[in-house]
């Protein structure tokens, strides 16, 4: 009897608390969203279960010494996002940047989300209820961002116990792009602003798409020395894509390396969210200042679109710069569907790819920039 | 500036109105970069092969070898429509025409005399 009453408590059903308990059911409902619903799978999957596996109570597995606390160390350290980043850049075809230089203004101005939902952090610090310092305001507001690998790897940095709420509030609303973003473009542009059709985009020699890489890899690290570990491996991806010469280690990032890392990236995040660090109403803040952050994002970037429709004289399509929140390739389908929806014959995918991969440099020099003042 | 703790305001507008300044000017420094490619890189990439040979229609026509974009053209676009649809037996509306480009005339003077002559006698046999 006593034998079966040690075992008893030696069992997870014995210790499991309250919270573990919700956290295991919001996992399953994770699961089934990525599942049955399809939302994100190749993220959800392993985040989801990363969850489940954390929450388990007695099985430690992110206690030191733990499975998945080993594998959290390349998370924690930093190593995988960036990695990711690798493999997102030999995935990126920068061409239509190269083609239309200004678009890359578009992927400027809507990190102003980013900004704008820093400040919002910092307001509700002054809450009773909430606290955020200025490092955690910084993480939550790169959500913004709309890039997964650039958020982790700052949260990882400023505020590694946010990294749970933040990934799920990223790549939630990543997921949600189609949803958010059509009203608010709509609401700031005019029909006639929306039909605009843009000229073609000249052809992109290989030369310059081999020497992009190395130029941008220069200057933006040489000015931005924090932005080193995101823009060099973003940067490095793309010149094994360019340059043409060794196709297996295109096909390997692109695909396997990918893989791997999202697997190992998902699995340690879902990990990070653990019953004490997860329900907390700066969770639900997070959340909250997530949305905000995506539609301040997508705002500016259709609000600056005008701007440079009036400048260039009604040439410039307006919509394009919803796409300026990266959220690769999503944001770009979206301004796509929206202009079609006005004139069938409109097609803007190629015209949004520019503010959209710019986006994705904008978001990972705004990241430098926060690591700058809270790293 | 000490950011560790609560930071007010303050500094957090001030860390945003520099930091957008950052980012604008990053962007913008980039997008300087590649208008200057444009006139570094974009000559020498002119040399695209053409995927659709279009049959030459006027028999002495001297075709320049340098080559050129026929931008808009209306009347070569109409000819050129008619010709692959007379060629090819589908009608107008069918034909999507993308893009036409000068071919580099690479054969030898003899062997355009020699596919011209045999044009020519296609057109005398109907």
């Amino acid at each position: 009897m006593d034998i079966l009453q040690k075992f008893w408590e030696s069992t997870g059903f014995a210790s499991m608390t309250g919270g573990e308990f919700i956290m295991i059911i919001i996992a399953l409902v994770f699961i089934y969203l990525a599942v049955k619903k399809g939302y994100e799978p190749y993220l959800l999957i392993p985040i989801a279960f990363g969850m489940l596996l954390v929450n388990m109570p007695e099985a430690g597995l992110m206690e030191d010494g733990g499975l998945l606390y080993y594998l959290y160390q390349g998370t924690d350290k930093g190593i995988y996002p960036p990695l990711i980043f690798l493999c997102v850049g030999a995935g990126t075809d920068f061409g239509p940047l190269i083609a239309n230089p200004k678009s890359i203004l578009l992927g400027a101005a809507a990190q102003f989300g980013i900004f704008f939902t820093f400040i919002g952090a910092i307001l509700l610090d002054k809450l009773p209820f909430v606290s955020f310092s200025g490092a955690e305001a910084a993480a939550t507001a790169i959500i913004g961002g709309a890039d997964g690998p650039t958020a982790l790897f700052l949260t990882s940095k400023l505020a590694p116990d946010l990294l749970g709420p933040i990934a799920i509030a990223a790549y939630s609303y990543m997921a949600l792009v189609p949803i958010i973003q059509p009203p608010i473009m709509k609401a700031l542009t005019t029909k006639e602003q929306r039909q605009v059709k843009m000229e073609q985009l000249r052809h992109v020699s290989k030369t310059e798409k081999v020497v992009f890489p190395i130029v941008v890899a220069l200057f933006t690290i040489l000015l931005l020395p924090s932005a080193a570990a995101l823009i060099g491996m973003l940067m490095l991806g793309n010149l094994i894509r360019e340059s043409g010469v060794v196709p297996k280690l295109a096909e390997t990032t692109q695909n396997s390396l990918m893989y791997i890392v999202t697997i190992l990236l998902g699995i340690t995040v879902g990990a990070k969210a653990e019953a004490e660090l997860f329900l907390t109403t700066q969770t639900l803040s997070i959340i909250a200042l997530g949305l905000v952050a995506f539609s301040v994002g997508t705002a500016t970037g259709v609000l600056f679109g005008r701007l440079m429709y009036k400048l260039s004289g009604g040439k410039i399509n307006p919509l394009i710069g919803a796409a300026g929140v990266s959220a690769v390739p999503m944001a770009a389908r979206v301004a796509q569907k929206v202009g079609q929806k006005e004139n069938p014959s409109n097609f803007l995918l190629m015209h949004a790819m520019g503010p959209n991969v710019a986006g994705v440099i904008g978001s990972a020099v705004a990241a430098g920039l926060l690591l700058m003042f809270f790293g | 500036m000490n950011l560790q703790d609560g930071i007010s305001l303050g500094e957090a507008i001030f860390i945003t109105l520099f930091s957008m300044a950052i980012v604008f000017v990053t962007l913008l420094v980039i997008s300087f970069i590649l208008a200057g490619f444009k006139s570094v890189f974009y000559k020498e990439e002119k040399k695209v092969p053409v995927k659709k040979e279009v049959p030459p229609i006027s028999d002495n026509a001297v075709v320049d070898s340098t080559e050129e974009l026929v931008d808009n053209d209306e009347e070569i676009v109409a000819v050129i429509a008619s010709a692959i649809a007379a060629q090819t037996g589908e009608s107008v509306e069918n034909i999507y025409i993308r893009n036409i480009r000068r071919v580099p005339q690479n054969s030898p003077a003899w062997a355009v005399a020699g596919r011209q002559e045999g044009i020519h006698n296609n057109f005398n046999r109907r």
